[in-house]
């Protein structure tokens, strides 16, 4: 075991990558791992077809059950080229005996069912350990890992199955329509015929899945002897030791050299001792050198489909194509000119960027109507016919929680305020005198006011309409009425008096 | 050497590499089943709730069916970090192709594209997919160059071992300052006649013998983390 000749990165990982790196490992090494399983399993299986030939289903059932030898050979493989040796299928046929020897009875009897199997071979196949120091191997191994090699099992056994009927599926998916087969007719069928498509079928996922379940379940194994025995750390530590044993080899031949220069040639060039000093001739030497070699000379071949440059071609060509049909087509590669596609090898990515074209087009007409309808339902945006009424618009009935309906303001405004001030209701007073005001600016001088507007934005409304008289009397009531309404502040009388007196004069004066 | 991993690298524009672990068909198919097995769930309270409302209630298990089965994964995969509630559990999570957080129209196509993964039977097409294609994708994620990921966990502080944190006598590479401090944090998980032929094979390095080297090495660890 040369641990600086491993095949797979080693770093701790957890147990799902470790179950994704053995599918990796089966991948790239699938064509020796297939016939190393497929090889042994076909021809006991073509034998056992031959012997039950009227009930295949015996075959599939006996071929099943003697996978726990099947995956051994896999496994074989994979620990020579973990660590790249290369083993071919004659060595490995030849080694099968002795393979499928170790532990025979309990791995097809009781440990038939085990569903850490994949998890669990390497102990026999490569460490061949027996009895008490199995289990108490399988106890160091087990902890953390039991559970997602156990799910490992489950997934296998049910990717096994969907191949089985999906690839039966497939069949029935092709056959015309009048031809009437029911998927569940062959499945159940007793017929030989029907019997052997459907057994032949589950005995190639048996074999499709079989380099994947084994690789998995050694991947959990090894990333196990990752972690217990920090192979990682071995590594890096035996490199490190070695480049610094090679510097210090490396600098005691450089003072050895420089020693012999120093006593063979004294008056010469002491240059020649150490090989760091190069004459500009020879550095132009070695740059063009390293200009030429392969890591400033990268070629990068892309394959994929793009839209063709229209521009480009000749202009006879497209003779009787109408404009507007060239002006869209342009539009569209324009606009897939500025896509960003994450991987350009994939010629799916045009059929995707057409989709989410269309995706967000929809989504865009979506989105616009549902503000249209919002804003048109809050009456932000209205037809134009309604636009004319707004003028006429009825004032409103309530500012600033007043009552300023005409109706509710009493006849005589200013004998009233006056009567409640003398009795020392100050705001109720005010309060009547301001919402008399505003009732008479709305009613009386037809100002615009709106539920929004504050008591200063009405003043400022009424001293842009340019009635001086009219904005004085506004500006003295609205402070007032500000001053008791929020700071609770008692106006002076004098003021109000004032306002009384003035309210005849105003509520009766021209527009 | 070309050393397999399940690694997959991002250079960003900065110069800055990132690194991601793909995940693949096996523990995708276990969040998946997570997921089924909740909505089944949800859609079966919503079934006894709602049958009772005659035609009416049909209609909204139909509706309430489809929007489960189409939007669930989008809506969590868009505003929960990529992950459905079994990817969550199983620790994955969904991205684009340069490593960004999954954007609705990704999400959408993905999944709006299960059918095809769903096909011939019991997604048999994605599985395949997922296990030819370099970096696990079914087919819908092919066609927006999503990827699943593993969320990256968050590392603990190991707890150090007691020693006088000392500067390594000799320049370290990136890689030996990593196994160096790895074998410091490791020092509860490594059985000690381990630790003792790991720090045999630096003892030409340091020229300590195997017990005094381990206390050594501890050391150059803790003070390359910082202690001092």
């Amino acid at each position: 075991m040369d641990l600086s000749r491993i095949n797979v990165k080693p770093r701790i990982r957890n147990a799902w990558e470790s179950i994704d790196l053995g599918f990796m490992m089966a991948k790239s090494w699938w064509w020796v791992l297939f016939a190393s399983w497929f090889i042994p399993a076909a021809i006991v299986y073509t034998i056992l077809t031959i012997i039950f030939y009227d009930d295949n289903w015996l075959a599939v059932v006996i071929t099943w059950w003697l996978k726990p030898l099947f995956d051994r050979a896999p496994l074989f493989i994979a620990s020579r080229k973990l660590f790249s040796e290369d083993v071919t299928i004659r060595e490995t046929l030849k080694a099968l005996p002795r393979l499928y020897k170790t532990d025979i009875f309990p791995w097809l009897l009781w440990r038939r069912f085990s569903l850490t199997r994949s998890f669990d071979m390497p102990i026999t196949v490569l460490e061949t350990l027996k009895g008490k120091q199995r289990t108490r191997r399988m106890m160091t191994l087990h902890q953390n890992t039991s559970g997602p090699a156990t799910w490992l099992t489950i997934v296998c056994v049910n990717l096994e199955m969907v191949i089985w009927l999906g690839v039966l599926g497939f069949f029935m998916l092709l056959l015309p329509e009048e031809i009437d087969i029911n998927l569940m007719d062959v499945i159940i069928d007793e017929g030989m015929i029907a019997q052997l498509i459907s057994g032949s079928i589950q005995f190639f996922a048996m074999a499709l899945i079989a380099p994947f379940y084994t690789m998995a379940g050694f991947a959990l194994y090894i990333n196990r002897r990752i972690r217990l025995e920090a192979w990682d750390l071995e590594i890096r530590f035996r490199h490190l030791a070695d480049t610094q044993i090679r510097k210090m080899i490396a600098s005691s031949s450089v003072v050895l050299l420089l020693v012999s220069v120093v006593f063979l040639v004294i008056p010469q060039n002491t240059y020649a001792g150490s090989n760091e000093s190069l004459t500009p001739e020879q550095s132009q030497v070695l740059i063009k050198e390293v200009l030429e070699g392969d890591d400033f000379h990268k070629k990068i071949t892309e394959k994929g489909w793009r839209l063709k440059n229209i521009s480009e071609k000749e202009e006879e060509e497209l003779e009787g194509i109408p404009d507007w049909l060239i002006s869209l087509i342009k539009f569209i590669e324009s606009i897939f000119g500025d896509m960003e596609f994450d991987d350009k090898d994939e010629s799916s990515n045009n059929l995707a960027a057409i989709l989410e074209l269309l995706l967000w087009l929809l989504a865009a007409v979506v989105v616009i109507y549902i503000i249209y309808w919002v804003l048109k339902f809050y009456g932000v945006i209205v037809p134009r016919k309604k636009a004319a009424i707004d003028d006429l618009a009825p004032p409103p009935e309530i500012l600033f929680g007043l009552d300023v309906r005409k109706d509710s303001i009493p006849d005589d405004v200013a004998g009233e305020v006056m009567n409640l001030w003398s009795k020392g209701r100050h705001r109720e007073a005010v309060g009547l005198l301001y919402r008399s005001t505003l009732s008479l600016l709305i009613h009386h001088f037809s100002f615009k006011f709106y539920d929004g507007h504050t008591e200063q934005e009405c003043a400022g409304i009424v001293k842009q309409s340019g009635n001086l008289d009219l904005s004085n009397y506004v500006g003295l009531i609205t402070r007032n009425w500000q001053k008791i309404a929020y700071a609770h502040q008692v106006p002076v009388e004098s003021d109000i008096q004032l306002l009384c007196d003035k309210w005849k004069e105003v509520s009766v004066s021209e527009k | 050497m070309d050393q397999l991993d399940t690694a997959y690298l991002v250079e960003t524009p900065e110069g800055i590499d990132l690194q991601a672990q793909l995940a693949g068909p096996v523990v995708r198919a276990i969040a998946y089943s997570i997921d089924v097995l909740i909505r089944s769930v949800v859609m079966l309270v919503v079934w006894v709730v709602l049958i009772f409302a005659g035609n009416v209630g049909i209609g909204i298990i139909l509706l309430l069916s489809f929007l489960l089965e189409w939007f669930y994964p989008v809506l969590f995969e868009v505003y929960n970090n990529g992950q459905t509630i079994g990817k969550k559990y199983m620790g994955l999570t969904v991205v684009n192709g340069d490593l960004t957080p999954i954007n609705w129209g990704a999400s959408l196509t993905r999944n709006l594209l299960r059918f095809a993964d769903f096909l011939p039977f019991s997604y048999l097409g994605g599985l395949l997919s997922m296990t030819l294609t370099k970096k696990f994708q079914r087919l819908g994620d092919l066609a927006v160059g999503s990827l699943v990921i593993y969320k990256p966990e968050v590392r603990k502080q190991a707890v150090l071992p007691e020693c006088l944190p000392r500067p390594p006598s000799i320049p370290l590479t990136l890689e030996d300052q990593i196994a160096i401090i790895g074998f410091t944090e490791r020092h509860n998980d490594l059985s000690y006649d381990r630790q003792k032929e790991l720090a045999h094979i630096l003892s030409d390095v340091t020229e300590l013998d195997a017990e005094k080297n381990i206390q050594y090495l501890r050391g150059v660890g803790s003070w390359l983390l910082g202690v001092r």
